[in-house]
């Protein structure tokens, strides 16, 4: 039984990867506009994610180098803000200069509203702020998106100050 | 249904008619051909419990002195002013229970066995089954979220807070847990391998496996009332979409095209639609999909920040958290009218879970889990000796 489970979850592992496979071309000429089709949506929001990088833990990323460049959202926003560009600017240009590195793209919520939904609008932040850089000519291959919702604050308090903070995208240097 | 319950039910009927009124909604009535009147009894029943005999009398008669209070549809009175006695004896092993009426008539009359505290809650759903025509809930398991050990773990407990069970032990972060409909396994969202993967326990043996980690995010599992599919949240394809995919895994199926964020899904009990939350209109509101594929239809709610979402187990009611003046609340809609009930007043309140009776909800505020009638409104600490609890979930 347990090998079978494992036989499974290998199968899945190596469907995943065909079909990132596949993306990582597509994503290679993300400039160009070749996205899945998405009828009555913007392109750039169907275009599927690279797969998880084999042996690669988010955890491990290093946040400290991009530190300088972590982009801030309004309150239940998605929506990068003209104040934040020139951040995205900077990574766009610093994945030119290390053509090798490969980032993830970590989205935060801050502590108000509820756990699920901030899971999910920490992807969209992360989403967001990857479709920006892919728009800046940035090879979607080497973007990846994590979120941790609310469960990971940059400063654990309760303040307005403190939850603008924490309505974050982190771009951190995957190992 | 017995006599008494019906009785009782047409002396309140008046009390429901008067229940909160707020807004409506214009529901397409196909969708929600499955959602059925559910019975509300907004009196009280007077009851007396003699205490308990035998060598577990005493602490069998607080455990069903607590079963019947936290409902809030008893009153424990004396002889003289009840209309139903209860009588027992309980052992290590079991409880032989005795229900009359004032007349003597013999409403119960059974050996309920599995351990004291089993039987006791065995006793206690039966008694509320026969006196109310609802399902009793004190035999369901709650599985929750802890923090007090400084990550986000998932456990299990008894409704009435007993048997405390640690499941995860992971140092990561583990949220959302739901039931499966017959209670043998658990699916939640969890970081244990550095991303957020969905997970499913199977408690009989507390194996657990990964059943979806595509690129990007998967969460917000809930398992389709027959157990073949899981509903969650998947980035996958550039946005985060609303997906099932086989419980057994396989392929998954998108269910929502937008460009917003959709989460929480929470299946009808007939296993045809699927509640969620999208912000893809500015804010968190709730939405309906059809599983076969439809264009989701909005939940007219009055509220600007709605999420979490749980269909009733009868069908006729979602249960949501609504925010306003930045302070949390929970509330349910009827899908027959759209009638809105708001059932807290201060403070965070978060996650409601329907239980199996489809009126009563479990829900946290504060770092605690409460027990709330949706009918009277009663709210009942779930004292379970843990601190930072966090989105409780009944088995059903």
């Amino acid at each position: 039984m347990k090998s079978t489970i494992l036989s499974l979850a290998a199968l899945a592992v190596c469907l995943s990867f065909t079909a990132c496979s596949k993306n990582v071309k597509r994503d290679g000429t993300a400039g160009d506009g070749t996205y899945s089709s998405g009828a009555g949506t913007d392109g750039l929001y169907n275009q599927s994610l690279p797969g998880r990088i084999d042996g690669s833990n988010p955890e491990l990323a290093n946040y400290d180098t991009l530190q300088a460049y972590v982009v801030l959202f309004d309150f239940n926003s998605f929506s990068i803000n003209a104040a934040e560009r020139s951040k995205l600017n900077a990574i766009a240009k610093w994945m030119t200069e290390n053509s090798s590195a490969k980032i993830v793209l970590a989205g935060h919520t801050d502590a108000r509203g509820t756990t699920q939904y901030n899971v999910g609008l920490g992807e969209r932040r992360a989403l967001a702020t990857r479709d920006y850089l892919l728009g800046l000519g940035a090879d979607g291959s080497r973007l990846m998106t994590i979120t941790y919702g609310e469960e990971r604050p940059a400063v654990a308090e309760e303040s307005e100050a403190a939850y603008s903070q924490n309505r974050r995208c982190a771009a951190g240097i995957l190992p | 249904m017995t006599t008494f319950a019906k009785n009782l039910t047409r002396k309140t009927m008046l009390g429901s008619l008067i229940a909160f009124s707020f807004f409506y909604t214009v529901i397409s009535p196909e969708l929600f051909a499955q959602a059925k009147p559910d019975i509300v009894v907004t009196g009280r029943i007077d009851i007396a419990l003699t205490n308990l005999s035998g060598s577990n009398g005493s602490a069998a008669t607080n455990v069903l002195k607590n079963d019947l209070n936290m409902l809030g549809l008893f009153n424990i009175t004396t002889a003289n002013a009840a209309t139903i006695l209860i009588k027992g004896t309980a052992t290590a092993d079991s409880i032989q229970g005795t229900v009359t009426d004032k007349n003597g008539t013999v409403i119960i009359n059974q050996t309920f066995t599995g351990g004291w505290r089993k039987a006791t809650h065995q006793f206690a759903d039966m008694i509320v089954e026969k006196l109310t025509g609802t399902p009793g809930i004190a035999t369901s398991s709650v599985t929750f979220v802890s923090a007090q050990t400084g990550t986000k773990e998932l456990y299990i407990m008894d409704i009435d807070g007993a048997n405390v069970r640690q499941l995860t032990n992971d140092k990561s972060t583990n949220i959302g847990p739901k039931f499966s409909k017959e209670g043998n396994q658990i699916a939640y969202t969890s970081w244990k391998s550095g991303y957020p993967d969905v997970w499913v326990i199977d408690l009989a043996n507390n194996n657990r496996r990964r059943v979806s980690f595509y690129p990007g995010v998967n969460s917000g599992p809930a398992f389709s009332p027959d157990g073949s599919l899981i509903a969650l949240t998947l980035s996958k394809d550039g946005n985060t979409e609303l997906y099932t995919i086989a419980a057994g895994g396989g392929s998954p199926t998108r269910l929502t095209r937008s460009r917003g964020t959709e989460a929480s899904p929470t299946w009808s009990p007939d296993g045809s639609t699927l509640a969620y939350v999208s912000d893809d209109r500015g804010t968190p509101q709730l939405f309906t999909v059809l599983l076969a594929g439809s264009t989701p239809q909005r939940l007219k709610i009055s509220a600007s920040y709605t999420t979490e979402p749980d269909w009733s187990p009868d069908g006729a009611k979602i249960a949501y958290s609504i925010q306003a003046a930045g302070q949390n609340q929970i509330s349910f809609s009827s899908i027959a009218t759209g009638e809105q009930t708001v059932l807290t007043s201060s403070g965070t309140n978060e996650t409601p879970s329907w239980t199996r009776n489809s009126r009563h909800l479990l829900f946290a505020r504060a770092g605690k889990l409460y027990l709330l009638d949706s009918v009277s409104r009663q709210t009942t600490a779930i004292e379970n000796g843990l601190t930072r609890n966090t989105e409780p979930n009944a088995s059903r």
